[in-house]
């Protein structure tokens, strides 16, 4: 009897410890999806800060760089346990309107703390679809120059293409036999990354062309944007100034050519400036580093019209996270002005104007200013869900331009047809 | 007693049951995972060919469309081309393999001392240890025009330096070079062990009887080493025709569309356009060549044993 009773308090208290176990569980753990690199570096160190400050505890799913968008994109559908996911501007329409992210105003417009308009307003918009907020930036991206001050100075910096073209000459051996480089700079032409046509679009826009018109009907092929063309792809095909391999160059290449003084400039993304400034990384060249704005277009009345383009890095909360709440509070503090201290300290680019311009950091990130004013005039791509695969009619345009295989009037038209039937079917028009 | 014998039939009953179906017990795990992870994906896959699916309408529905994917996939250039690309990589870089497999083999046949020969086979294996990730990147580096200790050499030696991986040409080239490079030594691998289990007799006959080297191998060697060849050029034949990782990571599939084989055009319909169902399509072509060339070595090896 007595044995009988024990075994039932037994059993009930197990019953109700099992029962009641979830109102005493410990914090709420949130798994955090990241990419390896720096801004994947970035967010693991402002980890610790915040699950000091709110007990919360924070599991880094980090994946590799190859394949991340993949990964990502069957994580989604799959509906995996993941609260928050690191992802790249460009999906976030897609991965809205396919309905695998949470939307988050609500979230964001009850905290006032939160200071939206303290972020480059480009990237909350890279961030929107259809007037909701599927995520908040951590990392804001765009195009720096950066020269090597052994062989040329602030006076010899081109404001204009044309004297990016004259300044690529004076540094390639086969227009100037006493050049200290072999080849003026480099540019991207390997397929599998937007960065080649990246480039492309930002000469486009200088000159006054657009990607589409109002209605999205292609206008990259136009005039504008086959003088464009002609001229990216003329820095290899007619000029010369770049090395042969340029249909192969990945960011490792140009990174690695310009770090070697290979070149003795190099326009590319700002999340390399950090990369260049390391005397660790890059012993040859941090030391007589210059950075700067883009060229542009020099306009009628005497002024330069730059157009770098912009895309970011940012949080959000897969529409399957049974945390979303406890996902929104990480984001937010994530991407607030406490955590951007850190972060910005860790080698990340906040999307913060309050942070970007603030004097303080300027010592430790001297490029600040320039990326500062370099975001005032940046430009971003449009946010629609068929994004991805215009990219990759683009990326494949672009890349028979290089080899040779079509001129770019042929390369581009044929594109625009691709991209006209792709919008036509996804109802944009008939 | 009842009770007592009831057990015992029970006992009886469950040994038997046991017995008989030992090996299909053993089996079970297996037969569960194959299930899981062979028999269920593939024919969800072959559904998804005939589904209009895409990655942003997976979640909110997708409906069948019949063999719209085929015709679609089967009448773009861009999947032809890509077809070409894969045969001919396919296709070259196995005849390489082949060539220089037997050839190496027959070198380390040769070579007397087991402790001698035990080094240089591991010697000859490191490159299959590698990952051809780490394998395309190492070639990468090595072919890179500017640091690229390739052109350095070449351009010592006064040959030249060339774009290995900006060139349409060159680039599909290179990534022969690489494959060969590293899978040559699976070749070799499997015709030693074929030249090893020769029967010496006819050799020695052969000698006997005054046959010439050429004629030796001619008419003993390659006969008789019929079934491991065949072995190696069916495994070498359907692996580099599902190439994928070298050319991910070396060209990316260009320049142009180069280098863009079976597998590398898949993964962009998928994972580029989105398109799920077209992309499934592509993959269900890809396994029906395999079948057959499969099915075409099988035959080749019978007709070549009953001769």
């Amino acid at each position: 009897m007595t044995r009988r009773l024990t075994r039932m308090v037994f059993l009930s208290l197990l019953l109700v410890s099992l029962v009641s176990m979830p109102l005493f569980a410990a914090p709420t753990t949130i798994v955090v999806m990241t990419r390896v690199g720096p801004e994947g570096d970035a967010i693991k160190a402002v980890v610790p800060e915040y699950e000091r400050i709110t007990g919360n505890k924070v599991v880094i799913d980090e994946a590799g760089r190859d394949g991340y968008f993949e990964r990502q994109a069957i994580s989604l559908m799959a509906g995996t346990d993941v609260d928050v996911i690191l992802y790249m501007s460009d999906y976030a329409a897609a991965w809205a309107s396919a309905g695998l992210l949470a939307p988050m105003s609500d979230y964001l417009h009850s905290d006032e703390s939160m200071d939206l308009d303290d972020f480059y307003p480009a990237m909350i918009d890279a961030f929107s679809y259809k007037g909701e907020i599927y995520g908040l930036p951590t990392d804001v991206s765009t195009w720096l120059f950066h020269y090597n001050t052994k062989f040329l100075d602030e006076t010899q910096v081109p404001e204009t293409y044309d004297e990016y073209l004259e300044l690529a000459k004076q540094f390639t051996k086969k227009y100037n036999p006493d050049s200290p480089t072999e080849y003026g700079t480099n540019v991207r032409g390997m397929r599998g990354s937007e960065s080649p046509i990246a480039e492309w679009f930002q000469i486009l826009w200088a000159m006054g062309g657009e990607l589409f018109d109002e209605n999205w009907r292609p206008r990259f092929n136009d005039e504008i944007g086959v003088a464009a063309l002609e001229f990216h792809s003329g820095l290899f095909l007619e000029w010369g100034v770049v090395p042969p391999d340029v249909a192969s160059l990945d960011a490792a290449g140009v990174i690695e050519s310009f770090r070697q003084e290979k070149s003795a400039f190099l326009q590319h993304w700002n999340s390399d400036t950090v990369i260049f400034m390391d005397p660790e990384r890059s012993p040859r060249v941090a030391n007589n580093l210059g950075v700067t704005l883009i060229p542009g277009v020099r306009q009628p009345d005497g002024t330069i019209r730059r157009t770098p383009l912009t895309h970011g890095w940012g949080l959000g909360i897969p529409a399957s996270s049974r945390n979303k709440e406890a996902a929104a509070d990480f984001i937010k503090w994530v991407t607030g002005t406490e955590a951007a201290r850190i972060y910005l300290l860790a080698g990340g680019t906040p999307a913060r104007q309050s942070v970007l311009s603030n004097p303080e950091f300027v010592s430790v990130r001297p490029e600040l200013p320039i990326l500062a004013e370099t975001l005032k005039y940046a430009k971003a791509k449009p946010s629609i869900p068929e994004w991805a695969q215009i990219s990759d009619i683009l990326q494949v345009a672009h890349s028979r331009v290089f080899v040779g295989e079509l001129t770019p009037k042929e390369a581009l038209d044929d594109a625009a047809q691709q991209v006209t039937e792709l919008l036509k079917a996804a109802g944009y028009y008939n | 007693m009842p009770a007592h014998s009831n057990k015992s039939l029970q006992h009886n009953w469950f040994s038997r049951f046991i017995e008989k179906r030992f090996l299909f017990l053993l089996l079970l795990p297996t037969i569960i995972i194959l299930l899981a992870v062979v028999v269920y994906p593939l024919g969800y896959s072959i559904w998804l060919s005939f589904t209009n699916a895409t990655l942003l309408n997976f979640l909110t529905g997708f409906s069948f469309v019949g063999l719209r994917n085929y015709l679609h996939t089967l009448t773009r250039a861009e999947f032809w081309n890509s077809f070409r690309v894969a045969i001919l990589f396919s296709g070259i870089s196995t005849a390489l393999e082949l060539v220089f497999g037997f050839f190496l083999a027959q070198l380390v046949y040769n070579i007397k001392g087991a402790k001698k020969r035990s080094i240089v086979i591991a010697c000859l294996l490191t490159p299959l240890m590698l990952t051809p990730v780490v394998v395309a990147l190492m070639w990468k580096l090595m072919l890179d025009y500017q640091i690229g200790i390739i052109n350095y050499l070449m351009s010592v030696l006064g040959l030249g330096r060339y774009p290995w991986l900006g060139d349409q040409t060159l680039a599909f080239w290179s990534l022969i070079i690489s494959d060969v490079w590293q899978q040559t030594p699976f070749v070799f691998l499997i015709l030693l062990a074929g030249l090893e289990s020769l029967p010496q007799e006819p050799f020695e006959a052969a000698r006997v009887d005054g046959a010439s080297r050429l004629q030796v191998f001619r008419f003993l060697t390659l006969p008789f080493m019929s079934g491991p060849i065949l072995v190696a050029v069916t495994f070498r034949l359907i692996d580099s025709f599902k190439i994928f990782d070298k050319i991910n990571v070396l060209t990316g599939g260009g320049p142009g569309t180069a280098t863009e084989a079976l597998n590398v055009h898949m993964h962009r319909i998928a994972f580029r356009w989105f398109r799920l169902g077209e992309a499934a399509s592509i993959a269900q072509i890809i396994l029906v060549i395999i079948v057959l060339l499969t099915w075409l070595a099988l035959r080749v090896s019978r007709i070549s044993t009953d001769s």
